[in-house]
């Protein structure tokens, strides 16, 4: 016993406890260092930077957007789609946007077809008589106040903004499609490029310059909306507060902004 | 305090640890992270530094007043220049002429919302295409609309 402890206080060397103490010190005094460096840094930096996300003066605390689609003047047409595919540069076969045709025959049958996600508009159909009620159904991301998309993303890349548009950190995204399969609209699609999700945007880089959709500028008949819930007097905000609106699966809780008139029970 | 040596070494190896971590997790996560809730910040400014391809309301009027005005005036009053020519983006950028805009007199263009669906609006002009050429007395070919309709004021 005093040899061994003699020979662990040699006077030349510290013992390893003192070892590990002084070690551990000074690897907590260099960590701590480090970590409120950049911290600081960083939070200065934050303080500093405004709440503007774009060119010019825009506000993001000053918007928030809802969208209204008008099912009985939607003609199928297909310009909606095709905007939107050059606007934001949409691979071939994937949308954004796209127009679907429901066609409902009197013993309650429901067809439902988008081809090409009507990118080339429709044919006349050939179905037969026995359609009695048929309409075009254009969808979109709802931008969901509740979205069920950004709370299944494990990386935190999906996120909404403060003016209410969801939208996808490209450079976060890893892929994995949880939010592909939990958008109960199908609005999300793996971008065959890139290989992150992808999704409707409402056109953000049009909205933080003062325009309209690609979408919403494109439709002929005026069926599609892009309105502003706190723009005191917003034409399309006061369709949303006077008019008999639904959206798509009320029952899933999603609160969805994107509303539609003329909604019939088959759309889904 | 018998054991207190067991005790200071199992903090100071939670000291360590967790300082690690909050180091390490400093580096990996990204400047912008949590600023207004669990993503990244910049990646709003990313996508809102995007350039616009479809030109701003008014932007065709600048340099083609006549066919505004045609356009104005008509039944295609409500119908955007780009969804019958292209983007704005092909044609001019930055105020500089970079490309032709295209002209489309194919009758499938006009088809594209004029031809007669069950699913259109009643009240939307449109005709079944065989149907309409018979009463006019026209064949069908490639620009066979404009023959009797002008695009921008298609006088219907």
């Amino acid at each position: 016993m005093t040899q061994a402890s003699s020979s662990h206080s040699l006077p030349s060397r510290c013992t390893r406890r003192e070892f590990i103490e002084r070690g551990a010190c000074a690897l907590g005094a260099g960590v701590a260092v480090l970590v409120i460096g950049p911290a600081a840094v960083g939070s200065g930096s934050t303080a500093t930077q405004p709440t503007a996300t774009a060119p010019g003066a825009y506000d993001w605390t000053k918007h928030k957007y809802v969208y209204v689609i008008d099912t009985r003047k939607c003609i199928g047409c297909g310009a909606c789609v095709r905007a939107c595919t050059r606007e934001n540069d949409v691979p071939p076969h994937y949308f954004r946007t796209w127009v679907e045709r429901y066609q409902v025959s009197r013993t309650g049958d429901v067809n439902v077809e988008s081809p090409n996600g009507a990118m080339d508009g429709f044919e006349p159909e050939v179905t037969g008589d026995d359609v009695t009620k048929a309409f075009f159904f254009p969808k979109l991301c709802c931008h969901c106040t509740n979205t069920p998309c950004v709370q299944l993303c494990p990386v935190g890349a999906s996120y909404r903004t403060l003016d209410g548009v969801v939208l996808v950190d490209q450079k976060r995204c890893i892929g994995c499609g949880y939010c592909v399969q939990g958008c109960p609209y199908g609005t999300r699609f793996i971008h065959p490029v890139t290989h992150t999700a992808s999704k409707c945007t409402l056109c953000y880089h049009r909205l933080t310059r003062g325009l309209t959709t690609a979408c919403v500028q494109a439709c002929p008949v005026g069926a599609r909306m892009l309105g502003d819930t706190k723009k005191v007097g917003d034409r399309v905000a006061e369709i949303i507060a006077t008019e008999r609106v639904q959206v798509l699966q009320p029952e899933l809780l999603t609160e969805p902004n994107c509303y539609y008139l003329g909604f019939s029970r088959e759309a889904r | 305090m018998e054991h207190a040596k067991h005790i200071v070494r199992a903090v100071l190896i939670l000291v360590v640890v967790a300082t690690t971590f909050v180091f390490v997790r400093s580096l990996a996560t990204p400047r912008s992270f949590g600023m207004y809730g669990a993503y990244r910040f910049d990646s709003v400014a990313e996508y809102a530094a995007a350039e616009p391809v479809h030109g701003a309301p008014g932007a065709c009027a600048e340099c083609h007043e006549e066919q505004t005005k045609a356009l104005s005036g008509g039944k295609h009053a409500s119908v955007s220049c780009e969804v019958c020519h292209a983007p704005l983006a092909g044609h001019v950028t930055n105020g500089e002429q970079v490309g032709p805009m295209p002209v489309r007199r194919s009758f499938s263009l006009c088809a594209n919302c004029h031809h007669r669906l069950t699913a259109r609006p009643k009240d939307f002009p449109q005709v079944v295409l065989a149907e309409h050429l018979a009463t006019s007395g026209s064949t069908l070919s490639e620009g066979v609309c404009l023959e009797c309709h002008k695009a921008h004021d298609p006088g219907i």
